[in-house]
């Protein structure tokens, strides 16, 4: 194979563009090739760094001052120009368009009312909230009344229904509807958790179940209440933008941004202001904290290696890790996609399996403020591979001799 | 803290399909509010890039502001049910390139721009790669992009920062997929080449 295949199949790993086959094949060249390997490692670990570059804030409303500045145009080319007379009849117009509104809006609000009181309600009425699935992946079923039935991408459901998913699935959806609208809709995770919402007024809702883990995100600018009850607690907010992140194993972690949360539970109600957070682990809960940034320091030692399969190019190398690290608390962590598990003090300590043969992982943190912060940790030189079994224990021990001397560590 | 989290943000981008095709709808009939507030979820990552892409804060909010006036005059012309997101970036994209083209680029400030050759020193003992890349810091690693072309430098943060598909890049660029990630290919490897000291 040229250098130039070899670079072409570097940057299509790096890139996450690569087959399976390309990418054993590629595997087995990076164990036999350092300079390649080191090749390999440092252009991920630019594209990772790339990735980890955050948006900024700009020192101004860009937006506002472009809409100032549309407005400056638009009277500069008369374009809304407006006489006396026509800012009379403009004015005059919308007194009558605003009583007809109040008077319809009254004569809705009756009907609805009505329904309520007796309960007529019918979900996906008119004065309903409506859901419009954006996302879905894997089995997820949706039970509205008395029917069950799978759900499907961009359908939209009414107030009361009841989403369920297993762990391998996941689902996220936003509402929609006008200012008046009212709707409630329940989500239930696979540990028994649920979550449920009633809202109201001009609000935009995105829940997302991944893999058992559900983040609800709310944000609204009439008061809302958004409950999501565990076996150990319950979540209440009100009139505010939250992050809500749960493991679906008992964790919660709640950050509030505006407006205020309470957390209720059997020992007391803890309330939650702008700029805090409340994290609880396994029922137990923790102290409310301001949110500060994501800390996270992690190291990662190499405790085995091995290979698996025959000496192919499709031979993976399988190793196990010590990963192990401080993060803050109700910090959803995972390393190449390998999720640990974080204790109530933010501590991580766990053996991880993974394959192939570089010598740097990525350790990636979120926070229910989806705040995120990726780590790039270097391993010690990995002991070589056994890409083979040798037929007898003395080819055995010239295969595992000529690998050690040619092993760069 | 993010100043306005959680509305918008679904799992697989920025902002949810449904909710910024709705958006940009209520745009197109002259709801300056609703596109508004389309582009305030943009805000920070527009400004992010563009800053990356000029060097200097002022005269990116500069550019910025001008982007987004393009884009409210111009939202009657965005086509329904194609990717705000790519049209949006080559609209600041654009606009970063007509300062480039009036001279009103100014140098990108020295201090940015780190001593690779003297990280490098601080771990002669390691693969050179791995040592220089691993401790990159962002700060550093931006002044190893200011040295790049702009283009190049638009590339790789479009692509790897912005996490932008060839497919969104070839909308933008109104160029071929093959061409791009061949062009992305190259750009990586002089970004890495200037980490390492060896275009110096």
């Amino acid at each position: 194979m040229t250098r130039r295949a070899d670079e072409r199949l570097v940057f299509a790993k790096v890139d996450g563009d690569i087959s399976p086959a390309d990418g054993a094949r590629l595997e087995e060249r990076l164990r036999n090739d350092d300079e390649l390997r080191r090749r390999a490692e440092g252009e991920l670990a630019l594209v990772c760094a790339l990735a980890r570059l955050a948006p900024e804030e700009p020192p101004r409303d860009l937006v506002a001052g472009a809409q100032r500045q549309l407005r400056a145009e638009g009277r500069v080319t008369g374009r809304t120009s407006w006489s006396r007379l026509a800012l009379l009849r403009a004015g005059l117009g919308a007194a009558v368009a605003a009583m007809v509104a109040i008077a319809f809006t009254a004569a809705i609000r009756r009907g609805g009312d009505a329904d309520e009181a007796t309960g007529q309600g019918e979900p996906g009425a008119a004065g309903a909230s409506e859901f419009v699935v954006t996302h879905l992946s894997g089995a997820v079923w949706v039970t509205e009344g008395a029917t069950r039935r799978a759900q499907r991408l961009g359908e939209r459901l009414g107030a009361g229904a009841r989403i369920e998913s297993d762990a391998a699935s996941s689902v996220s959806f936003v509402t929609s509807g006008a200012p008046t609208d009212r709707g409630a809709t329940s989500v239930t995770l696979r540990e028994g958790t649920s979550a449920r919402l009633e809202a109201a007024g001009p609000s935009h809702l995105v829940w997302v179940l991944e893999r058992g883990v559900l983040r609800a995100e709310v944000d609204s600018t009439v008061p809302l209440t958004l409950r999501i009850d565990t076996t150990a607690y319950s979540v209440e907010v009100s009139d505010g933008v939250i992050g809500a992140l749960s493991d679906g194993t008992g964790s919660l972690s709640l950050a509030c941004e505006r407006g205020a949360a309470t957390l209720r539970h059997a020992a007391g109600d803890l309330r939650v202001a702008a700029g805090y957070e409340i994290v609880a682990t396994k029922g137990r809960l923790g102290a409310v904290s301001a949110v500060r940034d994501l800390v996270l320091e992690a190291n990662a030692t190499l405790v085995d290696a091995a290979t698996t399969g025959r000496a192919t190019p499709e031979a993976t190398a399988t190793r196990t890790l010590e990963v192990s690290g401080q993060t803050r608390p109700g910090v959803l962590l995972t390393v190449d996609g390998v999720p640990l598990h974080v204790d109530a003090e933010g501590r991580f300590a766990q053996r991880v399996n993974l394959s192939g043969s570089l010598t740097q992982i990525v350790v990636r943190a979120r926070n229910a403020y989806d705040q995120r912060r990726e780590v790039l940790v270097a391993l010690a030189p990995a002991p070589p591979v056994r890409p083979s079994t040798p037929s007898t224990p003395r080819m055995r021990k010239l295969k595992s001799q000529w690998e050690w001397e040619r092993s760069p560590g | 803290m993010r100043s306005r989290p959680a509305a918008v943000v679904a799992a697989d981008g920025p902002g949810s399909e449904s909710f910024e095709r709705e958006l940009v709808r209520r745009g197109r009939t002259g709801d300056s509010e609703a596109l508004g507030e389309l582009l305030r979820t943009y805000q920070a990552r527009v400004f992010g890039f563009v800053r990356r892409y000029v060097g200097r804060r002022d005269e990116a909010a500069e550019i910025v502001q001008e982007a987004f006036l393009q884009a409210f005059k111009s939202i009657d012309r965005f086509e329904e049910g194609r990717p705000f997101r790519p049209w949006l970036f080559k609209i600041a994209v654009n606009v970063c390139r007509n300062h480039r083209r009036l001279g009103q680029r100014r140098e990108l400030p020295q201090e940015v721009l780190p001593d690779a050759s003297a990280l490098w020193q601080e771990h002669p003992a390691v693969a050179p790669d791995a040592a220089l890349f691993t401790h990159a810091s962002a700060a550093e690693l931006e002044g190893w992009l200011a040295t790049l072309t702009a283009e190049d430098r638009a590339l790789l943060l479009l692509r790897y920062s912005e996490e932008m598909s060839y497919q969104d890049l070839a909308t933008l660029y109104s160029r071929p997929q093959g061409l791009l990630k061949m062009r992305v290919h190259r750009a990586i490897g002089r970004l890495r080449a200037l980490a390492m000291g060896e275009a110096r």
